[in-house]
């Protein structure tokens, strides 16, 4: 598989341009379900970077829960929310937006940098980790914390009902 | 000479050429069988004057869908609503890739078979929320809104059932689960856990809208849902996905629980198809036969009866399966 | 030996079952008229079983969840705000009566999230006990009757917070990829220099960040204000206390990987001393006490970072000991707050006027705690800002103990103030209605006498600090 590494720089950068696309377009589109499909975008090239660490389980859960989950039930939200009327509130003006702007670009810069600078290049292929070992990790070293998200996913549950159910007046 | 180490990418390009040759085809025979079924449960004749017995209608169908002027919408979101119909589309191609036709027939062999066809059917239901909102059409909106609803609860029981069979099977790897299984029906996972089956059946109708829960489609309150708005091949792109995942969800089905390409006597893809084909005709027999249900009860079906059950169906076979060791 | 297991974490057991119970009379009671006037009895319950679980010491988990000395003194102090909170928020006149189960429903999930925060040795557990207690706390911030001013410092909690994680998790990244564990005590071995493990430095870093959040220190401090003046008294009463105890905990534990003069160090006690002097001079401005409340405990996570940068076990302790000071300090403070604001309004300086003759005894406890605050003897708070100041002098941090005098200085102006208003003013002219009765008057003497008592005998508690903190910096 020697000459079908020698394409991964190329995957690496299809890749990178997708998420920086995708995510570009999520950040600028005025209209929400544009930006959602900015946003799936990126997860998908997200899930591709997946692939590239030779990691397809998490690749492919990548699709199926963000992708194919999660996005949908924020459209779902976008769809069910009423579009506030009149005009969006202005940005601020200039001088704001400059500093949000120098805000926003300097810790990415930091951290390009920082990236760049300090980490090893890793050329060799990462390790292929099955599927059941991952399993085994969650339920042995890391198995506090994958039982803890089932009481962090209840409570945002219930807190998501609390915040947002209206119950039915009895008359 | 091709470098030997191309073959897996030479043989994956080949076999999704031949996927969509297999897709085309699959949505004749599927709509003429489709058509003929529904005809004959109605005690009429369906499709009679194309060709003998009407064996050439699908065909002039075809015709007429790629001849029809492609009409955009004035007000559309005119990016979105031309992305909607290829990202429904082309995904489903890739679903075909790690099915085991044969014992040699298959496009790519990778260990998360099971895994990859889960993860990109659930593109379709963006494209179906896609294709409703962009239309900006309120039959369409409400399609799509029906669709999400539906999509994401039926994914959660079939999911479940699927890692029933994972379970039983210890692979994800849909060669090796349907090497497991052997030849004859009292060897294979539908025979063996009748109720995971069960539960996988009920859930692609959901998933795939396919009556009685073709709530995102209801002809007769939302005109045609999601897609009122498309005409020519864009309705074209939903009609050959709809078919196509059909076919998917029909071919893990046999691999998962009727033993894939093994069969009695002789093993090969005959089996396969024969299998794939059968569950086919069982999903439109029921289309003619059930009437469509009520929104509430479509949700109540899943999230009081199916997802549950699913649920306890899990535990009771790890239960089954730590006692036999 | 499965028993023992179950007696090591008895007091996060009992939370949880209290949550549990909790969530099962919701479902009992669709209509939510359940009484609930049990429920500070059985958070006391609650404050005896940590106690009796002080001295307890074991690793579970696959030595993901450590009880020690750090741990089960935290566990106490979070027990007993607990407690405290609950008694507060039972009569709270903006929360709608068809959540108050779910109310407190969530407010014991984020106490167990962060009883569990407190034994977590590992980053990745760390991460969701943090988030089991904040995504609670997303919710009930917004939940002050129909007001839209809770609603925004929702909004403004879950959004900061939601950026904070991620930088959080960001750094996580960073360290997995340097030091290729997520252990603290395998990380403890390793090199945190900039010069040695640059990535690993940053990434711890921006993992400190998300704690950096919930303590309010300087650069992530701008949603503490705001998020306190909307929210209703009862909630910010609690969101002002007990995150940051379990903020502090693993601060605390992070710091002992640190030594002082590392760049991260360095960092911290920058961060320190920009909290103390903005939090200080911001809250001179603020006219709604609880947005000086606000600023006030941005100022107090500036003072704690004196002990996490000094690296010695009394460092580590005098920060235990002053989060824990800062948390009885703040909820008698509170505690007058939440009583004379009889409908859930917030309170300005000037409907403090005439304290002192309306509510003689209230005005008593203002005064015990704005004492405290200021770290002014006979109090907690002197006891508190003593052993920081001690801890730090000499390791290499001088300025910042400097910065750190100089800040409780100017402080004393807006303490101060309060207590004047309380004491000298005149009533304002329609005086808020405020109604105490005898057990309100109790329990806020009782937090009064806290206040007191650790500043005058602070030896008993600052020992199991200083026991756990040898624990961890031998």
């Amino acid at each position: 598989m020697q000459e079908l590494q020698a394409l991964s720089p190329y995957a690496y950068g299809l890749y990178l341009l997708i998420i920086l696309g995708g995510s570009l377009a999520a950040a600028l589109c005025k209209n929400l379900i544009r930006a959602m499909a900015g946003l799936i975008t990126a997860m998908l090239g997200a899930a591709g970077m997946y692939m590239m660490l030779n990691a397809p389980f998490v690749a492919m859960m990548q699709v199926l829960i963000y992708v194919g989950a999660v996005s949908v039930l924020i459209f779902f939200a976008i769809m069910l929310t009423k579009t506030p009327a009149g005009d969006s509130p202005e940005l601020g003006s200039s001088s704001k937006i400059a500093a949000g702007l120098v805000v926003g670009v300097m810790p990415f810069v930091f951290l390009v940098s920082a990236c760049l600078n300090y980490f090893k290049q890793q050329v060799e292929t990462p390790p292929d980790i099955p599927v059941d070992q991952l399993g085994q990790d969650l339920l042995t070293r890391y198995a506090l914390g994958f039982e803890l998200i089932s009481v962090v996913l209840f409570v945002a549950m219930a807190g998501a009902v609390i915040l947002g159910f209206e119950r039915r007046r009895s008359q | 000479m091709i470098n030997p180490e191309y073959y897996p990418l030479v043989r994956m390009v080949i076999f999704l050429v031949a996927m969509m040759a297999f897709v085309g085809l699959n949505a004749l025979v599927l709509v003429y069988a489709e058509r003929k079924i529904a005809g004959h449960v109605q005690r009429r004749p369906g499709p009679f004057h194309v060709g003998w017995h009407g064996l050439l209608q699908p065909l002039a169908d075809a015709g007429k869908l790629m001849a029809k002027q492609l009409l955009t919408p004035w007000s559309s979101d005119k990016l979105l609503f031309w992305a909607a119909p290829l990202l429904s589309f082309l995904p489903v191609i890739l679903l075909f890739l790690p099915i085991p036709f044969g014992e040699t027939l298959y496009g790519l062999n990778v260990n998360l078979g099971v895994v990859l066809i889960l993860a990109f059917s659930g593109l379709n239901v963006l494209a179906l929320c896609l294709a409703g909102w962009a239309s900006n059409n309120k039959y369409g909106l409400l399609g799509a809104a029906r669709a999400v609803a539906q999509s994401v609860a039926y994914e959660i029981p079939l999911l479940i059932s699927v890692l029933t069979v994972a379970l039983m099977s210890g692979s994800l790897d849909l060669h090796a689960i349907t090497v497991q299984q052997g030849a004859w029906p009292w060897q294979w996972y539908g025979v063996l856990n009748p109720l995971a089956f069960f539960i996988y059946f009920i859930s692609i109708l959901g998933e795939t809208n396919r009556a009685p829960f073709d709530l995102p489609e209801g002809e007769s309150e939302l005109t045609a849902g999601f897609h009122t708005e498309y005409s020519g091949m864009g309705f074209g792109m939903f009609f050959l996905s709809e078919y196509a995942n059909m076919v998917v969800v029909c071919c893990v089905a046999s691999i998962l629980f009727l033993g894939g390409y093994q069969g009695p006597i002789e093993s090969g893809w005959w089996w396969f198809l024969l299998k794939v084909y059968a569950l086919l005709f069982i999903i439109i027999w029921m289309r003619w036969t059930f009437p469509r249900v009520r929104f509430d009860q479509l949700l109540n079906i899943n999230w009081r009866w199916l997802t549950p059950l699913a649920l306890l169906n899990l535990v009771g076979t790890v239960i089954v399966l730590r006692l036999a060791g | 030996m499965p028993t023992s297991t179950f007696l090591l974490c008895l007091p996060e057991l009992y939370q949880m079952a209290l949550a549990l119970v909790l969530f099962a009379v919701i479902l009992a009671n669709p209509n939510q008229r359940a009484n609930l006037s049990w429920l500070p009895a059985a958070a006391a319950v609650n404050i005896v079983l940590a106690a009796c679980a002080l001295p307890l010491k074991g690793l579970l988990f696959y030595d993901a969840y450590q009880i020690d000395g750090l741990s089960q003194f935290f566990k106490l102090a979070i027990a007993a705000g607990f407690f405290i909170t609950t008694l507060n928020a039972v009569r709270q006149p903006t929360l709608e009566t068809d959540k108050r189960t779910d109310y407190f429903f969530l407010l014991s999930v984020s106490a167990l999230g962060l009883m569990l925060l407190a034994s977590t040795v590992e980053l990745v557990s760390i991460y969701i006990a943090l988030e089991a207690s904040s995504y609670s706390l997303y919710a009930i911030i917004a939940l002050r009757g129909k007001d839209r001013r809770a609603a925004e410092a929702g909004i403004k909690y879950i959004m900061f917070g939601a950026a904070a994680t991620a930088i959080s998790l960001y750094g996580f990244s960073y360290i997995l990829a340097t030091q290729h564990t997520s252990y603290i005590s395998e990380l403890a071995a390793k090199s945190w220099s900039f010069a040695e493990a640059p990535g690993a430095a940053i990434g711890l870093m921006l993992f400190l960040a998300g704690f950096f959040y919930k303590l309010a220190l300087f650069p992530f401090h701008f949603w503490c204000p705001d998020v306190y003046q909307g929210s209703s008294n009862e909630t910010a009463a609690y969101v002002a206390t007990l995150p940051k105890l379990g903020a502090v905990v693993v601060l605390v534990r992070m710091a002992a990987l640190l030594k002082p003069g590392l760049e991260i160090t360095t960092l911290i006690a920058v961060f320190g001393a920009l909290s103390m002097t903005y939090g200080n001079f911001a809250a001179l401005a603020q006219k709604d006490l609880k947005r000086i409340l606000g600023y006030s405990s941005v100022a107090h996570a500036g003072y704690v970072t004196l002990g996490l940068v000094s690296g010695t076990a009394q460092g580590l302790a005098a920060s235990a000991f002053y989060i824990v000071v800062y948390l009885v300090m703040n909820l008698a403070c509170f505690w007058v707050v939440c009583r004379l604001s009889g409908n859930g309004e917030n309170l300005q300086l000037e409907d403090l006027g005439g304290l002192f003759k309306r509510q003689p005894f209230l005005a008593f406890v203002l005064a015990v705690s704005a004492f405290s605050l200021v770290g002014l003897p006979p109090t907690a708070g002197f006891m508190g800002k003593l052993f920081l100041i001690t801890s730090a002098w000499n390791h290499g941090y001088n300025w910042l103990v400097i910065v750190a005098a100089v800040n409780t200085a100017i402080s004393i102006y807006y303490y101060l103030n309060m207590v004047r208003h309380a004491y000298t003013k005149e009533s304002p002219e329609y005086p808020i209605a405020a109604k105490p009765g005898a057990a309100s008057a109790v329990w806020g003497g009782v937090l009064a006498a806290a206040v007191l008592f650790l500043g005058v005998l602070p030896s008993p508690v600052f020992q199991w600090a200083l026991t756990a903190g040898k624990q961890l910096l031998p």
